[in-house]
């Protein structure tokens, strides 16, 4: 094109040395520019890592009576809580459920239905007297302790309280497919 | 290591290709407008992009979407912030890049469709700002748009056609935003595009259109390569701008967001300033001539900006020798200076105006206070449901002025409620029970009135109201003033205190606190309060508890306050 047969035609009106100097400062200035930008874009593409976006109320979530429970006989019962997602709140909805469990002693466990294997829903075998889980047959007893199957530990326990003759537990989310149990 | 990528790349082919570009007449700080305006372009690409991440284009998500960028997300405020200062800076940059290169002549043959395809493109960022506007979906961009597409739909023959094309329906809803957002992030941006490359490549090949003065031969002697010299400037000038654009975000706090859009409530609508002067054109167009002034007018304006290298003849370029355009020009800018101004003047002189504009701020403060509790699933405006103040007093008109009266509005066939319970209440209360204002309308006419001396009816009156904070830890002499004065007068007849007397009106232990007011709202029937006299309906089964909360908040909220 045109300018090709320019440049060598034409005498260029600066200096070796000038060149040298602009070339040098537009480079360092437009990165400057670059890196001064670039941090709060950073900032705001990371910022959902950095923070708790998805949460529910902290504290306990009441279960129901006391009353409704058997010994030895576990009982599945659906959580309901508000689910803050972002900038929207929701009002109580089901968010996962619980095996509670009560003993002859009168004491309650409660383990949560999420699988520690790769958070699948655990069921209840009344026949066999099992907890089984159906994606990958890991199978717990009612203490649930892991019986057989892929799951690296027992069934999370999750804390009760017991206050006027109805239940209440801090319901919690833990890491899956590790054998210690930590809260996600 | 360099070599090997040069033999597969050509990068160096390809960088001198773009960069060693002679610039006859040597590199000028008059040419840097178009760089600059590159460069704007491509951060609002990227602020743009980023705020995408977090941004949601539906009608009930948008304001939260934007508020959580704005408020929760690290940076958010300023990447907004940037984006927003971003569209004014275009807008700028392009007037002053038109500017140059008219005077300098550059729209002349053989580069008439630079200026064409320059034109093109300054429409599409007025676009990019008109659309834009909208995305918060807050009062501010809801209502100023709905002008926009009003005045579409004033356009002959084609008019609601194109506006119900554009707005995305019959009304304004999601679809007006999913419509808008892919305008701005889709359509727009490639046509800027399109055209920016057309244009650089015309550029490219007609060469930078130098001063009029020098001749051909001294140009020539003078040239410089574009890089570095003519970068080195672009650069320097890129860093001002971007200098510029971060001090005024950081000094303002970013862009503002203003209350959720309310499409009942009336908002003053206001375009953004680079639209100022077409809305202050409106209004000399009134009736039947707004089509004039909206669509014709600046259509005409248009088509002759897109014209102008076919309609100037003059033979020099020299701006002496095209004194019609210069003067033209010169005029039309003097006009949109002026028509923004008197707009900012003639709202700024306005009382009226200034008051509704505190009205908004104060709302969208607290719009943006409430959601930080979390914005219900309805979105928006459904925000305002988390105070119990605002949400306690509908309730109230909703559900109690059917009987009730309240500041001015409502039945009459129950105790007027305003101001109830306060001290002026209840002395007026006790010295004239059966008043229409107080009981006189409904069945219970069974308390005398009690003509007390005014300082025992002050006393009287103190005690009771104790009650309210206090209950039971009231200060002991005031309690035993309150005792006698109720035995003197036969309270204790009708009334029960602190487990002394009849049950034949209601409890006055607890009296006007917030457990005394619940109960009556939830069961005025009971015996402890209005029993069978009673004809006020139970809403404990009406009204969650929530509401009722609210209710109690907000009568007792008055209580506290002293009358104006």
């Amino acid at each position: 094109m045109k300018k090709q047969i320019c440049i060598e035609e034409t005498e260029l009106h600066t200096s070796e040395g000038r060149r040298n100097f602009l070339k040098i400062c537009s480079v360092a200035l437009s990165a400057l520019i670059g890196i001064a930008f670039s941090i709060p874009l950073i900032r705001t593409f990371i910022s959902p890592a950095l923070q708790q976006t998805v949460s529910g109320s902290t504290g306990l979530l009441e279960l129901g009576s006391i009353g409704d429970c058997q010994v030895d006989v576990p009982r599945k019962i659906k959580i309901k809580d508000v689910k803050l997602d972002a900038w929207t709140k929701f009002p109580p909805t089901e968010i996962g459920a619980v095996w509670v469990i009560m003993d002859k002693d009168k004491a309650f466990t409660a383990f949560t239905s999420i699988c520690p294997h790769l958070g699948c829903g655990i069921n209840w075998d009344e026949n066999s007297g099992k907890f089984i889980c159906p994606c990958h047959d890991s199978f717990f007893d009612i203490d649930g302790r892991v019986l057989s199957g892929p799951s690296p530990r027992g069934m999370d326990t999750l804390e009760t309280e017991i206050k006027d003759g109805k239940i209440f537990v801090k319901y919690q989310k833990m890491r899956l497919g590790v054998s210690g149990k930590f809260p996600a | 290591m360099k070599k090997w990528l040069e033999d597969r790349l050509g990068l160096s082919t390809l960088f001198n290709f773009f960069m060693d570009e002679p610039v006859e007449g040597g590199a000028k700080w008059s040419y840097v407008f178009g760089s600059a305006l590159i460069f704007v372009f491509m951060m609002q690409v990227v602020s743009g992009v980023m705020l995408a991440t977090g941004y949601s284009a539906s009608a009930t998500d948008a304001w939260g979407s934007v508020y959580y960028i704005q408020h929760k997300t690290f940076s958010g405020w300023f990447v907004r912030g940037m984006h927003n200062i971003g569209s004014s800076a275009m807008i700028v940059l392009a007037v002053l890049h038109m500017a140059q290169t008219l005077i300098y002549g550059a729209y002349r043959k053989p580069r008439e469709l630079n200026w064409i395809t320059g034109v093109f493109m300054l429409f599409i960022v007025f676009g990019f700002g008109l659309t834009g506007y909208l995305l918060p979906w807050d009062q501010k961009g809801f209502w100023a748009t709905q002008v926009a597409t009003s005045i579409m739909g004033l356009s002959p023959v084609i008019g609601e056609f194109l506006k119900e094309v554009v707005q995305g329906g019959n009304d304004y809803g999601n679809l007006t935003l999913t419509r808008f957002y892919s305008f701005h992030v889709f359509f727009l941006p490639a046509g800027l595009m399109s055209f920016m490359a057309i244009h650089i490549y015309l550029f490219r090949r007609h060469g930078v259109t130098a001063h009029w003065t020098p001749g051909e031969l001294e140009l020539k002697k003078k040239t410089q390569p574009f890089w570095p010299d003519q970068l080195f400037k672009d650069v320097i000038v890129a860093v001002v701008v971007f200098i510029s654009m971060v001090m005024v975000v950081w000094y303002r706090g970013g862009a503002e967001l203003q209350s959720p859009a309310d499409p009942s409530s009336n908002y003053l609508a206001r375009p953004e300033w680079y639209f100022l002067f077409l809305f202050q054109l409106l209004k000399y167009f009134e009736g039947e001539l707004e089509v004039v002034g909206a669509i014709i007018l600046p259509s005409i304006v248009a088509a002759l900006i897109i014209a102008l290298p076919f309609i100037d003849r003059a033979k020099s370029r020299s701006p002496l020798k095209r004194l019609p355009v210069m003067g033209c020009f010169g005029a039309a800018l003097t006009c949109v200076i002026f028509l923004t101004a008197m707009s900012v003047i003639s709202d700024s002189g306005d009382e009226r105006i200034q008051k509704q504009r505190e009205e908004s701020e104060k709302i969208a403060h607290i719009a943006i206070e409430l959601a930080e509790n979390g914005i219900p699933p309805q979105g928006g405006a459904s925000v305002f449901q988390n105070d119990p103040l605002y949400s306690g007093e509908q309730l109230l008109r909703q559900h109690c002025l059917t009987c009730h009266n309240f500041e001015g509005s409502g039945g009459n066939s129950a105790p007027d409620l305003t101001a109830y319970n306060t001290k002026q209440w209840l002395v007026g209360f006790i010295q004239d029970p059966n008043a229409p204002k107080y009981y006189g309308k409904t069945k219970i006419d069974v308390m005398p009135e009690y003509d007390l001396e005014e300082e025992e009816l002050s006393d009287l009156v103190d005690f009771l109201l104790a009650q309210a904070e206090n209950g039971k830890n009231i200060d002991t002499e005031l309690k035993e003033t309150g005792e006698i004065l109720l035995e003197e007068n036969g309270c204790y007849n009708c009334h029960t205190y602190d487990g002394i007397g009849g049950d034949t009106a209601p409890v006055l232990d607890n009296f006007a606190s917030d457990k005394w007011l619940r109960g009556i709202i939830e069961d005025p029937g009971k015996n402890e309060y209005f029993g069978q006299l009673n004809a006020m309906p139970a809403f404990k089964d009406k009204l969650s508890k929530q509401e009722i909360d609210n209710i109690v908040h907000f009568l007792q909220n008055k209580r506290k306050k002293p009358i104006d």
